[in-house]
């Protein structure tokens, strides 16, 4: 039994599940179809997908969910350029720094589309964060419960029953599905490949002490709620060729920012985000076996852009950068005592990944090819920004 | 007509197969029964997906999870039940009906009728994994790993001890509407004792239903929409 891709050196313990076979993993295999596909008959087919969820009057046709990453910026250019009036939806994770809060307003800004952006009330959402830190290993939880079913929610309630996604991650990592089947949103979708099958229910009761009339944008609607309004979720990495570092490198003409990454040669994907390539990468280290700087590099093996050794370079280079977690822990209310004893009792495994200066890390010499798509990146000045808009709370 | 779907079953987690030759991954078990029961899946075969190197052990692992199970879904479950000692470790479970291939093909007649003592005569199916070659249906024999020509099995025997057949489409499964209805002309089957599955789409259910099947099986496809399965229903 191969315990990782031969090609893109993935490993099988990615949480999406990964099939191996003696040349190449489900993704490789899944990636290849990107070369034989004619993507002028996808199109073809989204648009005549989306024809019927055409309004004449001013209303909106549909809702694009985002967080202001450089992913949003292309997708949202797709859904213009495709004719559609969107309402562009978003939920403050409480976790940008000043570039996610710049990127954020310049989609809304240069787009020039409405918006509406969801502040969680914060005690539930940070006694969420802190039960899922502590029964999971994971600190995004309750923001991704809240990103896949708040958009879901708006849908039904304002009758926009058309929403669309970029990329179908299971897809793109793992190769999970055809871009034959176009796979749509779906409830079970959410749990399996956004929550790792942990639902709100399983951050309460013996953990986070919140009353569950708070959490009903946390949970998705049932399906047959859903289906009796016609509400649809479909991606646009099923209709277009998926190449998210040319992408995302496109997306700088639109006044997207990348910030400057020590944790993977991506400084376009989360850019501005204060724990992504911080704690979060960590935990995912823990839980997993492998760092965010492996998804980069499966990816880039696949489009042609590194070699195998190249990327066991890479990867073995990023996988050893240290990084400081402790303004997240300040971020949460947790003691300076409290920190100290989650980093020697939690983390003990990855102590010498857990340091205050990143400053001293070594520069590696990338290969042309991604060099060539990468643009100039800043460091961020402010991080853990509850609110954008120059209010600092 | 009862709308289910197939799920497969392969090392405890839950995968998709296209064209009976490309493993795709799923998720777990217990996720997949979860949605299928909100979308009112009518049954469930759950059917491991194993050739001429299954073993026991890997039986019993698969087994755990199957125990593990919590669904009011009827469930259908085979892939590998071969022996005796097999047929034993499905005692207990919680699952309706027991697939046979192999030991159909092989016509293992101790084994089914013990089965059939077991769990009542209308929980014994038949699985036969078909496609057609050289203008000829050949059905999949899982334990030798290679296709072997329809008029080389004796049908009698699985008519016999069969409440239901299933036939599946080898070659268009995981696709959208392309089961293949010639695979049914030489078939000498009741059609009421009939479920069939690769590459079921709306049309196909349509049709099926149509000529008295008895149940469509939807694959991969139905976990690809939000609750697909109505759609199938009222296609």
């Amino acid at each position: 039994m191969h315990e990782f891709c031969p090609k893109c050196k993935y490993p099988k313990t990615h949480p999406f599940g990964l099939s191996i076979t003696d040349s190449e993993c489900s993704g490789c295999f899944t990636h290849r179809e990107k070369d034989t596909i004619d993507w002028a008959v996808k199109r073809e087919e989204l648009e005549s997908e989306i024809k019927k969820y055409k309004k004449k009057k001013k209303q909106y046709d549909c809702i694009v969910p985002v967080i202001g990453d450089a992913e949003d910026f292309y997708t949202l250019s797709k859904v213009l350029e495709l004719g559609l009036s969107p309402l562009v939806v978003c939920v403050n994770d409480y976790f940008k720094n000043d570039i996610g809060w710049h990127n954020l307003h310049q989609l809304i800004t240069h787009f020039d589309v409405d918006s509406f952006v969801f502040n969680p009330d914060i005690r539930v959402y940070k006694d969420l964060v802190r039960t899922s830190l502590r029964k999971f290993d994971h600190i995004m939880l309750p923001f991704l419960q809240l990103h896949t079913s708040f958009p879901v929610h708006v849908a039904y309630e304002r009758n926009i029953p058309l929403i669309i996604w970029g990329q179908n991650q299971a897809v793109e990592q793992v190769g999970k599905f055809s871009h034959h089947d176009t796979v749509q949103m779906s409830k079970w979708s959410r749990r399996q490949h956004d929550l790792f099958e942990v639902e709100t229910e399983f951050l309460i009761g013996n953990g986070a002490q919140v009353d569950v009339r708070n959490l009903n944008y946390y949970q998705y609607p049932a399906p047959e709620v859903i289906n009796r309004r016609g509400i649809k979720g479909i991606y646009l990495s099923n209709y277009f060729r998926w190449d998210p570092l040319s992408q995302n490198q496109s997306v700088v003409d639109f006044g997207f920012k990348p910030e400057r990454n020590f944790s993977s040669f991506d400084i376009y994907e989360r850019a501005g985000s204060s724990v992504y390539y911080g704690l979060h990468d960590l935990l995912k280290y823990k839980r997993h076996g492998y760092r965010k700087v492996d998804d980069h590099v499966a990816r880039e093996i696949r489009h042609g852009r590194l070699s195998s050794e190249e990327g066991m370079i890479i990867s073995n280079h990023y996988r050893e950068i240290p990084v400081d977690i402790e303004p997240f822990f300040n971020w949460l209310d947790v003691t300076s005592s409290g920190y100290e004893w989650f980093c020697q009792h939690r983390l003990s495994s990855l102590g010498h990944l857990i340091s205050r200066d990143s400053s001293d890390v070594k520069e590696i010499i990338l290969p042309d090819k991604i060099n060539d798509k990468l643009s100039q990146s800043t460091d961020a000045i402010n991080h853990h920004m509850l609110f954008g808009k120059g209010l600092f709370i | 007509m009862r709308v289910g779907s197939v799920v497969l079953l392969k090392e405890q987690l839950c995968v998709q197969s296209y064209g009976w030759n490309t493993i795709r991954p799923l998720g777990s078990l217990q996720g997949v029964l979860d949605s299928l029961e909100e979308y009112q899946c009518d049954e469930v075969a759950i059917i491991r997906p194993v050739r001429k190197n299954d073993t026991l052990n890997k039986f019993q692992q698969d087994i755990k999870v199957i125990k593990a199970l919590k669904t009011m879904t009827p469930i259908s479950f085979g892939g590998g039940v071969r022996s005796i000692e097999h047929l034993n470790l499905l005692k207990g479970l919680p699952i309706e009906r027991i697939i046979f291939s192999s030991a159909f093909l092989e016509k293992k007649r101790e084994l089914i009728t013990l089965a059939k003592d077991l769990f009542g005569h209308q929980a014994i199916k038949c699985l036969l994994p078909i496609c057609y070659q050289n203008n000829k249906v050949h059905v999949y024999h899982s334990s030798l790993g290679n296709y072997v020509p329809l008029s080389n099995i004796d049908t009698k025997f699985i008519d016999e001890l069969a409440n239901e057949i299933v036939l599946f489409d080898t070659q268009h499964e995981g696709g959208k509407d392309q089961f293949d209805w010639l695979l049914l002309s030489g078939i000498p089957f009741p059609l009421e004792k009939i479920i069939i599955s690769g590459g079921i789409g709306k049309k196909t259910k349509l049709s099926a239903q149509q000529q008295n099947i008895a149940s469509v099986l939807i694959d991969n496809k139905v976990l690809h929409q939000e609750y697909s399965i109505l759609d199938y229903k009222y296609a």
